[in-house]
């Protein structure tokens, strides 16, 4: 099972849980896996069936752009990261 | 506002030109004599991306009027190359020493670092940054305008000889 | 000046200080510049600004100024489309719209006047009836978030450069990001220092003010010069705002003469668009000194509070990090991207990091050179600095037993592929320049250690091959400080040709595909790796040429270096030229493409810094005596630029350590908008600036490439408050340190 890191401000959501394991070969499967067990994850993620703008999604250190198409590995870690720009 | 004839000589050439008494010398090189190398950064003498040589003077055209050039000559950064493509040693080192990063400010300093350079042919580091210290770069830190000019300076030397 | 550079030549480009193909334009006056565009019947505009920090707007009269000779069009926000909530996405881009019912900061644009010609436009501004109603202003962010504050928006957009924020108060949004347990972390401490800290608005400071031309056509249609960072999104922000589509906006970046993150939104160009639209000429907007001073966005003001714990033995063990960043009239102070670095370069256990972005009566900021890390090292390495004084540490000793290495994970808990931590420091600690004691009475020294994530994303690129087998390369991403030259040699080192082979245009964005804009160091990354991807996709299509001329499976076709082959039959071979002569006779042209939007690791990077300063005890006056930056670059593209990068950005820093601030007066004027009373450092006021360029590959990149321009800034006002308080033993708290403050803490030191 993959293994999905909560960003602290979504923390309220999970319990204070800060690591969850998920089953899900996408990560379309893994967010609905987490909401069906914390209600409000996908809210917080996901806006018109699309990864929100502002959200980056790092599998293994890595950004992947496939949106909620990317393909998850059981060993993969996930992360949601703010998009930040720079000067 | 009417305007006024002026004659001047800009970078070897006579020229004739009409400006209002308004206008800056700045101004008449950019908008009237579409010489758009020398450039425009605060219009209050503090920058100096404006400076052209005004009779053998150093001067930042934002501070001088149009008017004030008749029968005067002026050398803007245009005026520097040779009429082939050759270009002056001050062209030259900043090129190869990577002397400028965005260019805006380039020819303010290159045509400030010949005035400098024609009244102290061998400047040290110090009379370099105090010489250039009319002009602003945000880019480079100014390290490599300073070798550049350095190294310009040993070029012309070197020529006259 | 002075260099040391440890490299392994295993490129034939890369690495090579070749001459940068936009050079002869520059140094010779003809590069064109925005305010260098000259169009046929070109009116001239200039723009009436708000005096007040907070006011209604009651009523506007323009028609004294349309009777005025030579005035041929005003602009106001009536002038724009309504726009639909929502449309708009950046943040703030509203205002590029004029300030319709409120003006929030003075300086805010309220109407614009096009005219015959600059002057006749400057006298009708004067023309202009703005009545306001003056409300009561909020300047500084901490008054801002308490309650019964003036407010100034209705509702905050929780969108704010970038990030996602929560709605905190009426003028502020927060994101708050945690790590163990700082109680916990701060009862093992043995040593805990705790300290405020504030810094002062600042400006970028590019030499170029804001410009552009805009010409509308009958149908509607606008094309646009313009002096940007991000043409996309200029055109995407200025189609959003006059509800057009974004093929009908055409955005031509010009040179750009300086930006640091000045230049990434349209302040003009929508309204230039309107004034064309209404005159069917081309309007010219440029900017004055003062203008840009007052209505564009200079840096983030800021308030901190840290507290750090740490073991005798040097380990630190937590950390809180508290800051309020002032975003000024619009959210969007760079908070996300500071509470995700802000101690990302130390390995902390337990750490709460709490960031605001706080809304006061101020010029919207922008992004300038990493933002918002600046601000946060001078606090955070500032303690850090009293932590190895306290535990008796070698600060560099201490830095080198917290850093982060590979494998260690961010606050966000990704971890780090391989950086260059140790190295900086280690190349800093080995420095013939701290191996060198200083000596003298009221001499410093000072270290710090600066981090940054660098960033990526999207950008396009295509390469045509020409019959002679020379190159054309067109991208997106307008060249600040060269990098069209960096891009291009990666991609003449993937074709396998001499850079001079290679000719590199920046283009429109009709022209190319979409590119994000030349900001957050992603430029030579990305649109870097966009040129080698069109390379390799050239190299492929031109080995399928050679497999159809030679009669043979691609497959068996090879190239390396710029020759095709077979790889067996050595008879059966091209050099790049030969292939490219025989294209347009064997099925047409080759143009390779790309599009990239880098799936793997941005490299993020270390920068680390020895200063020495004397400080004179009769005036306060700081003078840098010697400067040695050490920066990982990943693989430096071009030494001689990546040096610039470095002694740039750390004279900005010297200048905003000692120097540079915004002075407002009580009603929110800016009372130095001049370069004479903003002063940025001239050549004078600095040394040479000793670089060492530490190259530790980034491995998401196919040359290692690692953004590079911005890290350079965040460490000099850490390194020199160090250096300032090893020489007079006081702690500078906040910026700048200019004289006057160097002296009151002086007198404080001696009971004054």
């Amino acid at each position: 099972m993959a293994l999905v890191w909560i960003p602290s401000n979504m923390r309220h959501l999970t319990g204070g849980e800060s690591r969850i394991r998920v089953e899900g070969s996408t990560l379309a499967d893994i967010i609905s896996s987490l909401e069906a067990n914390f209600p409000g994850v996908r809210e917080e993620l996901v806006r018109d069936n699309l990864i929100k703008d502002e959200i980056a999604v790092a599998i293994d250190g890595e950004q992947g752009h496939q949106g909620l198409f990317q393909e998850i590995d059981d060993s993969s870690e996930i992360h949601f990261i703010p998009m930040v720009a720079g000067g | 506002m009417a305007k006024v004839i002026v004659n001047a000589v800009v970078n070897g050439e006579p020229v004739e030109f009409f400006c209002e008494p308004r206008q800056s010398l700045l101004e008449v090189i950019r908008d009237v004599l579409l010489l758009t190398g020398t450039k425009e950064g605060c219009n209050d003498g503090n920058c100096g991306a404006c400076n052209v040589i005004l009779d053998g003077v150093l001067v930042d055209s934002c501070c001088v009027l149009g008017v004030e050039a008749q029968g005067k000559t002026v050398e803007t950064i245009e005026g520097l190359a040779g009429t082939d493509g050759d270009l002056h040693p001050l062209q030259r080192t900043f090129l190869d020493l990577t002397g400028l990063q965005c260019g805006i400010c380039t020819p303010g300093f290159i045509v400030s670092a010949k005035a400098l350079l024609e009244s102290n042919p061998n400047p040290s580091e110090h009379e370099i940054r105090l010489g250039l210290s009319g002009n602003l770069c945000r880019c480079t830190g100014y390290d490599k305008i300073v070798l550049a000019v350095q190294e310009a300076g040993k070029m012309l030397t070197e020529a006259k000889r | 000046m002075s260099t040391t550079i440890e490299r392994s030549s295993q490129y034939k480009v890369i690495g090579k200080d070749v001459l940068r193909p936009d050079g002869v334009d520059k140094v010779t006056g003809r590069a064109v510049f925005a305010d260098d565009v000259h169009l046929n019947g070109m009116l001239h505009a200039k723009v009436l600004r708000s005096p007040h920090a907070h006011a209604k707007i009651r009523s506007i009269d323009v028609s004294e100024a349309l009777k005025m000779p030579g005035v041929r069009a005003v602009v106001t926000s009536e002038d724009f489309p309504p726009i639909p909530e929502g449309i708009v996405k950046e943040e703030g881009a509203a205002f590029f719209a004029l300030a319709s019912d409120k003006v929030l900061f003075r300086g805010h644009a309220v109407a614009a006047v096009a005219a015959d010609s600059p002057h006749v436009a400057d006298e009708a501004l004067s023309k202009i009836k703005v009545e306001y109603e003056v409300l009561k202003a909020v300047l500084d962010p901490r008054e801002a978030m308490e309650p019964g504050a003036p407010v100034l928006h209705e509702k905050l957009n929780p969108m704010s450069f970038g990030a996602r924020l929560e709605q905190h108060s009426p003028n502020a949004l927060q994101q708050i990001t945690s790590m163990g347990d700082i109680e916990q972390g701060f009862r093992e401490a043995d040593v805990v220092v705790e300290r405020e800290f504030t810094t002062k608005t600042v400006h970028q400071g590019y030499i170029e003010p804001q410009s552009c031309v805009v010409d509308t056509a009958p149908d509607g249609s606008v094309t646009i010069w313009s002096t940007c960072q991000g043409p996309f999104r200029h055109r995407d922000n200025t189609a959003d705002l006059l509800q057009l589509p974004q093929n009908k906006v055409k955005v031509i970046p010009t040179e750009i003469g300086g930006g640091f993150g000045g230049k990434e939104v349209p302040y003009l160009e929508p309204m230039a668009a309107i004034l064309s639209r209404k005159t069917g000429r081309p309007v010219k907007i440029t900017m004055s000194r003062s203008d840009v001073f007052e209505g564009t966005g200079p840096a983030c003001a800021s308030y901190m509070r840290v507290k750090f714990g740490a073991k005798k033995t040097g380990e630190l063990v937590a950390a809180h990090l508290y800051f309020c960043f002032e975003a000024g009239a619009f959210p969007g102070a760079p908070v996300g991207g500071a509470v995700g670095i802000g101690l990302g370069r130390y390995k902390i256990p337990n750490q709460l990091v709490e960031g605001f972005d706080v809304v006061v009566n101020k010029p919207r900021t922008q992004p300038y050179r990493a933002p918002g890390a600046t601000q946060i090292h001078f606090a955070t390495e500032g303690v850090v600095d009293e932590l190895c004084e306290k535990i008796g540490m070698d600060p560099i000793e201490f830095r080198l037993k917290n850093v982060v290495q590979e494998g260690d994970r961010n606050v966000q808990g990704v971890p780090f592929l391989r950086i260059g931590g140790v190295e900086v420091l280690e190349a800093i600690k080995n420095s013939d320049h701290y191996k060198t004691p200083l000596e003298g009475p009221n001499r410093g020294r000072g270290v710090a250690l600066g981090f940054w994530r660098n960033g990526g994303g999207m950008s396009s690129c295509s390469i045509s091959v020409h019959p002679d087998g020379t190159v054309s390369i067109i991208e997106g991403s307008p060249d600040l400080s060269g990098t069209r030259t960096g891009i291009g040699m990666q991609a003449a080192e993937t074709l396998g040709i001499p850079f001079e082979d290679v000719r590199i245009t920046v283009v429109d964005t009709d022209s190319v595909g979409y590119t994000m804009g030349s900001w957050g160091s992603r430029t030579s990354f990305a649109t870097g790796w966009a040129a080698i991807e069109a390379a390799r996709d050239v190299n492929l299509k031109m080995v399928e040429r050679a497999s159809s001329i030679w009669s043979v499976p691609p497959e068996e076709v090879e190239v390396s270096d710029g020759t095709f082959y077979h790889r067996d039959d050595g008879s059966k071979k091209f050099t790049f030229k030969q292939l490219a002569a025989r294209l347009n006779a064997t099925g047409g042209p080759v143009v390779g493409s790309s599009v990239v939007d880098p799936t793997r690791g941005v490299g993020p990077a270390f920068a680390a810094n020895v200063v020495d300063l004397e400080v004179d005890p009769e005036t306060g006056k700081v003078t840098i005596l010697r400067y040695t930056v050490a920066q990982d670059v990943g693989q430096a593209l071009h030494p001689g630029m990546v040096e610039g990068q470095l002694e740039g950005g750390t004279v900005q820093g010297i200048g905003w350590a000692l120097n540079e601030e915004y002075f407002f007066d009580n009603d929110g004027q800016m009372r130095n908008s001049s370069f004479l009373d903003y002063r940025m450092p001239v050549a004078l006021d600095v040394p040479m600036i000793d670089t060492i360029i530490i190259e530790v590959p980034n491995p998401g990149h196919p040359y290692g490439v690692r953004g590079v321009g911005e890290n350079n800034i965040i460490t000099p006002p850490a390194a020199i408050a160090a250096a300032i308080h090893n020489a007079i033993g006081v702690r500078m708290t906040d910026l700048p340190m200019s004289p006057g403050y160097v002296l009151q803490a002086l007198w404080q030191q001696n009971g004054h």
